[in-house]
């Protein structure tokens, strides 16, 4: 297992990379740039911009000052379009907002998603199934950029209970409607792949086995179909943990959260290859770790398998 | 009998005192004097010559302070400088000084801080956005130091002596000493600046010389600023401290306006009507010097052939139905535009336009006429297609507007949503047949406009070009009083219509009713912080 | 009873004159417990009634979808509540357009896209997730960092290039928001892979010869459509979501065609403003969209357990 996990890490290196690389060049190939402005500035003062931001050197010359930057001192650059800004500042910045409304909405989705899920499951095709898996297609039928609005109506409006927005430093009547938000769109899909795992187990023969030999019914379930259960679960979860963690953007822009969630789309539009990159980079440590985590928990839940 | 008289007077002073303190023009200020709005965006930057973004400009002139401020009106008034002198060529202007003004380290703002100022804003290393500002207004060299081709020093700004700043201009403009309110045209601390470089901005590192400190920065979220007592005019500013809040969606920022968490935010767009009749003492509306058009691609080769015949252009004009536009799609007080100026400019008078008087009917009438003259009409219907970039009011626009064009002439207008940069990179290159712009004034006067459409404008994406037109507006740059060339301008452009002209924006807010001190009738919105002030309700 | 006493020339007769015992098929077994199955009956009367909806809805209105009344236009407050008086029976939208016509409308391209997007989704992640899992080893390390990759990839510029080179079209909608969401079905499928290759059925068709790939299709593949079929109608709403946030961008429907996303987030600010119908009337289908998704999609794993039997 050490090894493998050695193996990965290692492996993680080139994957970044060409990461870097494939975005780099997808971002310079799209029309337009950070300095391609509706007051269209006048070509001597395009060229000054150019110039201060390297953007006049040849592709790959760029990509190698930004790839030493990284590397050598951890440093992204200063964002194109937020002057007084560098890109370590703004993630520095935005993500610690991201990771904990994301975070805890994550420890909301799963804990409720799961438990719905296996009680469905086991209570199969009886009303408390039809219950479980209706309360959370409830919640989550109402994507976000509809919840979002009504919650702000609701408690900001109506009842004055929730600040309408901002972040001031995490506390908690800030983080509560974007948690929600954030939480209720993924409580169905995990109920339902909970559920529909937790039912091929439960049918299984070395399920049979433990209910021939006696077992009661909890100790089956917490023992030896909770496990094995999971592993689709795990799958899901993995990329649903990134995006959560990484952010929304129309739970950003709502609830103006100042998160990371709006960079990834507003550094895109605003084409600001600085900050897109280090978010990107970001998106994709997270990812390379998070499955690799999930590929670990794979083994550990199933002995059989070997990488 | 003598003391008693002094100490009843000293007494009933005292008492006295609180009361005249608590009074502004008249009325009694209330106790709070907190203020908040909200930005669309966090602050790009804080550096005054950096600032593109009309929002970022609204912060800095809370926290610095430039030569000359306007009032209610729009007309100059005095605020690092006390007066100025104009040399009887118009080239020379000499501004003198106000010698109480500080920065918040306590050295006194002198002629050199512009000069480093005006010269930062050209020079190449800095690379500002707003470096052609300084060769609109015309100073001396501008566009040199630009491009690098002279050194900053040759700038025309010269420190006479410390209160004395003299500018040398390349054409004597009449309304250079209105272009010196814009933010890039501010001093800068240089030895601030070249202690901390590139992070001078930091709330712990920067220096500024206006009526309030900036003591608070949460970036993305919101910015706090606090009145400083060192100010001039300090005895004069009442609120403090301001706050301004990150609000990335407007129709929340309303919400959580209505629920008293925020003093003033934009009403979304079409709500005015409902926010007015509900809260008639708090929705306001007033013009803004900005206009929308849909701009006509001309150039020789490009563009769609039907639409290089100016019948067909001028028919399309007629045919949108500008009103229903503004009164029934915006509705926030929009005014129709016929001139590509918006009437509200200082000492711009519109033409007479014909069509402008007439009714829809009319104009309808004589566009399909035009249309059929130019060999068009429902048997061989015109084919054209209009860029526009993404955003929901654009495409309300874009779809009525094709819905006119249909209606009235049988146009099949395909209107193409494009992302931002990718439609603004389509106008650069001209790959485009009519392309949705809009434009707003760097300053009040009516060249800021009529500019972009000579010939040699970076800005003139259908790249239309009329020597008359260019040389009316080359000569306006020396005349004493160019008002006659900007409406013969205006009514070339009426002739020609390069260009559609739809409606002139407005700026609709939400505002407590309790704060006095924005102007509704400055059409470029440079509202301060410091003429702000809550009265008892 | 002994043997004796059995009337065995009857008997002959009468079993070589029944006709063959027909064998179930896995089809015609998971169908019958389908149809046993009544939420998932449920749920395929909500799609129906989508479908039909979208298919003659914009026949049935008296409007069309594109028509701007602008004497609605300013005032859609009270002028554009539904009414069967003046046939627009949900009512307009904000520029005087019928509800009923473009909800319809948005239905029918949402459905297509939903169903097509998820539809690429599911052969492209299922295959390429069955093999990295199965075959391991360097095999499934490499495929696995293409899809750490997929997944990190700014898909704005992907989106962005993909519009530029090929311009807009509907199909080009379909493929790439097919394309966008294969990864997680990927890592979904490759996980429960992981754990039936060690299975002793894989085994036991491993050690009688059969080839890789046949195992993959004949072995794994079925195993695996419980999960695919959850996770394929989770993917439906999902997509028709996203597609809303692609068009905003200027990538696929354009106006004044409309998507059921779209209209949803267009009508999400009614919620502040008493327009309530222009919001109530698109999510209404879209959550018959996904209550007959979930349903249909939940009967149809349980359906085709093979070993609920």
């Amino acid at each position: 297992m050490f090894s493998y996990i050695l193996k990965r890490t290692l492996g993680a290196i080139p994957t970044l990379l060409a990461l870097i690389i494939i975005s780099f060049l997808l971002m310079h190939a799209a029309p337009g740039g950070p300095f391609t402005l509706d007051k269209h500035p006048p070509p001597e003062v395009m060229a000054n911009l150019n110039a201060k931001y390297g953007l006049d050197q040849p592709l790959l010359v760029q990509l190698w000052r930004y790839l030493t930057g990284i590397i050598f001192h951890f440093d992204f650059g200063p964002s194109f379009v937020y002057k007084d800004r560098t890109v370590n500042e703004i993630i520095a910045q935005g993500f610690p907002v991201t990771l904990a409304y994301g975070g805890w909405a994550f420890v909301f989705a799963v804990t409720i998603g799961v438990s719905l899920g296996i009680v469905a499951a086991i209570f199969q095709n009886t009303w408390l199934d039809y219950l479980s898996i209706g309360t959370t297609i409830g919640a989550s039928v109402l994507p976000n950029f509809v919840l979002g609005p009504i919650l702000i109506l609701v408690f900001t409006r109506w009842l004055g209970w929730l600040p309408g927005g901002g972040w001031e430093g995490g506390d908690w009547r800030h983080m509560a409607m974007p948690i929600i938000a954030m939480a209720t769109a993924y409580m169905a899909s995990i109920a339902r792949i909970t559920r529909s795992s937790m039912l091929e187990v439960l049918t299984s023969n070395h399920i049979r086995t433990a209910r021939a030999k006696g077992l009661p019914s909890w100790k089956v379930i917490t023992r030896h179909a909770l496990k094995p259960a999971l592993i689709p679960v795990l799958s899901y979860l993995g990329p649903v943990f990134v995006a959560m963690i990484t952010g929304s953007v129309v739970v950003d822009m709502l609830f103006s959260t100042a998160g990371i969630g709006k960079f990834f789309v507003d550094s895109a539009l605003n084409r600001d290859y600085a900050v897109m990159m280090g978010v990107t980079l970001l998106a994709g440590f997270l990812t390379i770790f998070f499955n690799l985590l999930v590929d670990v928990a794979y083994a550990w839940i199933d002995p059989k398998i070997r990488y | 009998m003598k003391k008693q008289l002094l100490l009843t007077t000293v007494l009933g002073l005292a008492l006295a005192a609180p009361v005249l303190a608590e009074t502004k023009n008249g009325k009694e200020l209330a106790d709070n004097q907190a203020f908040s709005l909200t930005m669309i965006d966090s602050i790009k930057s804080f550096d005054p010559q950096l600032i593109s973004s009309v929002e970022d400009a609204d912060v800095a002139r809370s926290i610095f302070e430039g030569l000359m401020d306007t009032d209610q009106d729009g007309n100059l008034i005095p605020a690092g400088a006390l007066s100025f002198t104009v040399s009887d060529d118009k080239l020379v202007y000499t501004f003198k000084l106000n010698p109480a003004s500080k920065w918040s380290n306590g050295r006194m703002v002198t002629a050199s801080d512009y000069v480093f100022g005006w010269q930062r804003l050209v020079d190449p290393a800095l690379a500002s956005e707003y470096a052609y500002y300084m060769e609109l207004a015309q100073v001396k060299n501008a566009a040199k130091v630009t491009a690098g081709e002279m050194p900053a020093a040759d700038l025309g700004v010269k420190a006479i002596d410390d209160l004395t700043l003299e500018v040398t201009l390349d054409n004597p403009i009449p309304y250079f000493a209105k272009m010196v309110v814009n933010t890039s045209m501010f001093p800068a601390p240089k030895e601030v600046i070249e202690k901390f470089g590139d992070v001078w901005t930091k709330q712990e590192n920067i220096v500024t010389n206006g009526a309030y400190r900036l003591t608070q920065v949460v970036d993305g979220e919101k910015y706090v600023v606090e009145k400083d007592p060192n100010y001039w005019d300090a005895k004069d500013v009442v609120m403090s401290p301001v706050t301004y809040l990150v609000v990335n969606d407007d129709d929340a920022g309303l919400q959580r306006y209505l629920a008293g968490e925020i003093d003033r935010v934009p009403i979304p767009s079409g709500k005015y009507p409902d926010m007015l009749a509900q809260y008639p003492t708090e929705a306001h509306s007033y013009p803004s010097a900005c206009t929308y058009a849909y701009i006509i691609n001309v150039a020789t080769g490009k563009g769609s052939e039907a639409l290089h015949d100016v019948r067909v252009r001028k028919a399309l004009s007629l045919a949108v139905d500008r009103n229903v536009i503004t009164d029934k799609l915006l509705k926030s007080g929009q005014t129709p535009a016929y001139s590509w100026t918006p009437p509200t400019i200082n000492g711009y008078s519109m033409p007479g336009i014909d069509y402008a008087d007439m009714t829809q009917d009319q104009r309808n009438e004589a566009a399909r006429k035009l249309l059929a003259d130019a060999g068009f009409g429902p048997d061989k219907p015109l084919q054209i297609t209009l860029n526009y970039n993404t955003s929901e009011g654009h495409k309300q626009i874009a779809v009525a507007v094709q819905q006119m064009w249909k209606q009235t002439l049988g146009v099949e207008l395909t209107p193409n949503n494009y992302e931002w940069k990718v439609h603004t990179d389509k106008m650069i290159a001209g790959d485009f047949e009519m392309a949705r712009y809009a434009w707003c004034a760097d300053y009040n006067e009516a060249s800021t406009f009529l500019d972009l459409w000579t010939s040699y404008s970076t800005n003139n994406d259908g790249k239309y070009s009329n020597s008359e037109y260019d040389k009316l507006l080359k000569d306006a740059k020396t005349m004493a009083d160019p008002s006659a060339n900007y409406t013969a301008a205006e009514q070339i452009l009426a002739t020609d219509m390069p260009i559609i002209p739809i409606y002139d924006y407005t700026t609709s807010r939400m505002l407590k009713a309790d704060v006095i001190g924005f102007s509704d009738h400055d059409p470029m919105n440079n509202w301060y912080a410091k003429d702000l002030y809550r009265v008892k309700q | 009873m002994t043997l004796s006493t059995i009337d065995m020339p009857a008997l002959a007769k009468r079993l070589s004159s029944l006709d063959e015992v027909k064998g179930r098929s896995l089809w015609a077994d998971a169908s019958r417990r389908f149809f046993r199955n009544k939420a998932a009956i449920l749920g395929l009367v909500l799609l129906a009634i989508c479908a039909l909806y979208a298919a003659f809805g914009q026949l049935i209105g008296p409007h069309t979808y594109d028509f701007q009344d602008f004497d609605i236009m300013g005032d859609a407050a009270t002028k554009g509540m539904p009414s069967l008086a003046n046939g627009h029976f949900f009512g307009t939208d904000d520029q005087g357009r019928d509800l009923f016509a473009r909800t319809a409308m948005g239905t029918r391209i949402s459905l297509l896209v939903g169903l097509i997007g998820t539809a690429i989704s599911v052969v492209v992640g299922t295959l390429y997730g069955a093999v990295s899992g199965y075959v391991g080893g360097r095999t499934d390390s490499l495929m696995m960092r293409m899809v750490d990759i997929l997944m990190a990839v700014p898909f704005m510029f992907v989106l962005i290039l993909v519009l530029v080179m090929f311009g807009k079209s509907l199909i080009i909608l379909y493929i790439s928001i097919g394309l966008l969401s294969w990864p997680t079905m990927a890592r979904i499928v490759r996980g429960q892979t992981l754990t039936l290759k060690s299975r002793e059925f894989i085994e036991a068709a491993k050690a009688t010869g059969v080839p890789t790939f046949r195992i993959i299709l004949r072995h794994v593949v079925p195993n695996l459509l419980g999960i695919v079929a959850v996770y394929a109608t989770l993917l439906v709403p999902e997509i028709i979501l996203t597609e809303s946030f692609i068009s905003f961008l200027g990538l696929g429907v354009q106006e004044p065609q409309t998507s059921l996303g779209t209209l949803i987030s267009d009508g999400a600010k009614a919620v502040y403003y008493n327009t309530l119908w222009q919001l109530a009337f698109p999510l209404l289908f879209f959550m018959m969209l996904m209550f007959g998704f979930f349903f249909a999609g939940d009967g149809l794993r349980d359906a085709l357990d093979p070993k609920d039997r």
